[in-house]
């Protein structure tokens, strides 16, 4: 059995906004700690005494990916193992219409490397759901969320990242 | 200095905006990082007897050797400067999680010094490599909150990490608080507002590189694996005690003090220093109001120690230091009002203590009849009238009314409400203690006495309360606890809060673990509560330097820390009698309670404290490090500067 269908499920609710995510993923992939280069972003609005809303933002390895679809290169690839999309920095001309395309905004270009970058479930073992004590982030098989879990996971994701991109409605903090 | 560093201690100079950059290595090889580099360049960059508002008085904020390299929890900075709040001024610390200690690094520098004086409020922004002056004439007069929102407004960046002051520091409040994202301590915020600066705000992109990163992606998931398991028993333990718990894991570790041992009446009191007993106690419970009104868990590591509260009709805030102590040294059980007024303090920027404190003696002045409404801007401080504290934290703030006494300090207050309530004021060189109790805490109290930075309360003393400990059926941690101190300071009376015996070991076990935090920039919670002791610490040097360190050299670089902060105030003119606590902890015994009668003996005191002074290699007649002691640690040039000045204490005869 191959861990085909695992996604790693986000709680924005359960985020303590601590960024730890950010911290291993970069000491994972880059070999340095630098939140800029995480796969994962912990996205955070905040107006300091009324409201505060933290969202992590991580690839959700879509059925029908927009960057694989957009990309002109054909770079985006699924890993058979784990089903991860990921980016063959060979044929990536770091054009960003994968960036652009995203609905989450889960992919990015490299600043210095200049091709694109994004979460590859670390090979089906994701540091970032290992390190997060608050279960924020968990890696769990496609086929036992429900439908229904899905969709409200989808619609707090969505809610959240609202009210993080611009002015929430009065009293949203929770 | 290939890895952890960022590389440079910038330089900044508010008076002609002029702007430089050093290497860290020149002060790394001697003094590692963090804290002991900022207590280096604070003895450095300033002269004896220059004042807290002085231009000429620095303040440096460093972040550690370990701050931003992704190893848990290593996410603080420190700020050094000269405390506005002592009478007489002295060194002053402050260290702060969050944000803005990791970005420093990711801009490229390990510590900031900050002199001179601003012509008009502005606010410093850090860009990686650029830095920029900038007009802060719109944020001037506005509270920590709206300063915050303004800011990423102005710069259009949701990532900011932001240092500020409120309006309490602009008006040179003595009282007032450097703030970062509800975050606070030490009061330290009048000296920028002397400054004209309003904040500093840094981005940083740049990252930093370590040594061995798969090694720090371990260390980071066995300790998280200890902290689960923790916070697994604790769960279990309270549901199988019929007890109310919140699954946070830093209640589980025993960091929220108040439900844990503060409850158990062993170690606070209630009142302007009275007994614990106080039959409303149970109205002012963390765990109950935290389960009505806190909306989110927040924090700057996996443990992630802060709750967001919200109250209808006040707005969101955090319930800070303990704050569920102000009920009680108020007798104050409305909680919603509690919160009112802390986070009106998060907002002007002030300290919750120096206000709590104060407060809690005005209240007692009131009862006594020592003062009337009059002396208070007629309003009544009656006990548990929150009205009356909101309207201390306003008065104070904005220097309205009675307030602006109380603004320059509690003691400034009390010299004008006359010798009756001055005798009334317990308090060290103008700091009012805290809830703690060191009446049944010897080590506390001597930790608190001779601490350089004339702090509130030495409470990383290692000690165990055995009533509560055996009531939440940790037996075994105590036996290992009882085992852990046999080994260490050769008695388990070292870790009973109450007696005398192997303390000041203790004490300075305590001191050196303090500073090796700060120096290294890690939240000393994660390896104190996490079980992780030295070899951790070491192992998480060694992956994000490739240096090896020995525990050894880690207390000399803490003891070199230690020492030049004591140094400063040398330099000052302390000594001796200035490393007092208040007599009050001598002559009142504990009223009731577990712990009813106890108090502390002067002469057993002042012998842990001639023996402290002697194991440190200080002179115990005037507390001064001798000149050997310094030399012992390469701080020459020290001597010699103190020598001049006449501060080395004199050599006796030899024998």
């Amino acid at each position: 059995m191959t861990q085909r269908s695992k996604v790693i499920l986000v709680d924005p609710d359960k985020c303590t906004s601590c960024k730890q995510c950010e911290k291993v993923c970069s000491l994972k992939h880059e070999g340095e700690c630098n939140p800029e280069l995480s796969r994962i972003k912990v996205l955070r609005n905040e107006i300091m005494g009324q409201y505060f809303v933290t969202v992590p933002v991580v690839c959700q390895q879509c059925e029908i990916p927009m960057c694989m679809e957009v990309c002109p290169t054909g770079a985006i690839y699924e890993d058979p193992a784990t089903s991860a999309k990921l980016v063959d920095k060979e044929r990536c001309i770091g054009c960003r219409m994968c960036v652009i395309s995203c609905p989450l905004g889960a992919i990015e270009v490299h600043p210095v490397k200049h091709t694109a970058f994004k979460c590859d479930l670390c090979g089906g073992d994701p540091e970032c759901v290992k390190i997060c004590l608050a279960e924020a982030l968990t890696y769990v098989d496609k086929d036992k969320i429900g439908f229904k879990e899905r969709r409200e996971g989808l619609k707090k994701l969505s809610d959240r990242l609202v009210l993080v991109a611009g002015m929430p409605a009065d009293g949203a903090t929770e | 200095m290939k890895y952890g560093y960022a590389g440079s201690i910038l330089r900044i100079n508010l008076t002609d905006e002029s702007v430089s950059k050093t290497p860290t290595w020149e002060y790394a090889r001697n003094f590692l990082g963090g804290r002991a580099i900022n207590a280096k360049l604070m003895f450095e960059e300033s002269e004896a007897g220059v004042s807290a508002f002085d231009p000429g008085n620095p303040v440096i904020i460093g972040a550690g050797l370990l701050v931003g390299s992704g190893v848990f929890g290593a996410v603080r900075h420190e700020i050094t400067t000269r405390s506005p709040e002592q009478v007489p001024e002295g060194f002053g610390n402050v260290g702060s999680g969050g944000t803005f200690g990791p970005q420093m690094k990711y801009a490229g520098y390990d510590h900031i010094v900050i002199k001179g004086k601003a012509k008009k409020p502005i606010y410093i922004y850090i860009e990686n490599d650029e830095i920029h002056f900038r007009d802060a004439s719109a944020l001037w007069g506005k509270g920590i909150f709206e300063t915050n929102r303004l800011i990423r407004e102005e710069l259009g960046d949701p990532e900011v990490a932001i240092l500020a002051i409120g309006q309490a520091g602009e008006r040179l409040v003595r009282i007032a608080t450097i703030e970062h994202e509800y975050r606070s301590g030490t009061a330290l915020g009048a000296v920028w507002g002397a400054k004209n600066l309003k904040a500093v705000v840094v981005r940083g992109t740049k990252g930093v590189k370590v040594y061995d990163p798969e090694k720090i992606l371990e260390m980071n998931k066995q300790m998280l694996s200890i902290i689960e398991k923790k916070l697994k028993d604790y769960i279990e333990w309270c549901k199988a005690n019929g007890r109310e718990y919140l699954p946070y894991p830093k209640y589980a570790l025993g960091v929220d003090a108040v439900d844990e041992y503060l409850v158990q009446q062993e170690k606070a009191f209630t009142g302007y220093f009275k007994g614990i007993e106080w039959p409303d106690l149970e109205k002012t419970r963390a765990v109950p109001f935290l389960k009505k009104r806190m909306v989110k868990q927040t924090g700057c590591c996996p443990l992630s120690c802060i709750g967001i509260i919200k109250v209808p009709g006040v707005g969101t805030s955090v319930m800070r230091c303990d704050p569920f102590w102000w009920p009680w040294q108020l007798y104050l059980t409305d909680m919603d009002k509690a919160f009112e007024a802390t986070r009106l303090c998060s907002d002007y920027g002030i300290d919750n203590q120096d206000i709590a404190t104060p407060v809690s003696w005005l209240m007692q002045l009131y009862e006594d009849g020592i003062i009337t409404a009059d002396d208070t801007d007629g309003v009544p401080m009656e006990w548990g009238s929150g009205d009356a504290l909101i309207h201390v934290i306003h008065s104070v703030a904005n220097r309205k009314g009675f307030g602006d006494a109380l603004a320059d300090g509690v003691l400034n207050l009390a010299k004008k409400l006359g010798p009756k309530a001055e005798a009334l004021l317990i308090h060290r060189r103008g700091i009012v203690p805290n809830s703690d109790e060191f009446r049944n805490q010897t080590g506390v109290a001597l930790g608190t006495s001779v601490d350089t930075t004339c702090g509130r309360e030495n409470w990383y003393h290692d000690q165990i309360w055995e009533k509560h400990l055996k009531e939440t059926g940790r037996e075994k941690e105590l036996e290992e606890a009882y085992a852990r101190a046999r080994e260490i300071y050769g008695t388990e009376k070292a870790i009973i809060p109450w007696e005398y015996e192997g303390k000041v070991r203790g004490v300075i076990e305590a001191e050196y673990f303090e500073r090796i935090s700060d120096i290294l920039g890690r939240c000393f919670f994660v390896p104190k509560y996490a079980g992780h002791t030295g070899p951790i610490e070491l192992e998480a040097c060694k992956a994000v330097t490739g240096i090896d360190f020995t525990e050894e050299q880690l207390n000399t670089y803490a003891e070199k820390a230690l020492i030049l902060e004591k140094a400063y105030n040398v330099r000052e003119g302390f000594d001796r009698e200035d490393e007092k606590i208040h007599d009050f902890w001598f002559k009142e015994p504990i009223p009731d309670g577990p712990h009813k009668g106890r108090v502390l003996d002067k002469a057993k005191f002042e012998k842990m404290k001639d023996e402290y002074y002697e194991v440190r290699g200080w002179d115990p007649e005037t507390s001064w490090p001798k000149r050997e002691t310094y030399e012992r640690l390469g701080l020459e040039d020290v001597a010699e500067s103190l020598e001049k000045l006449g501060k080395l204490p004199k050599t006796k005869k030899q024998s």
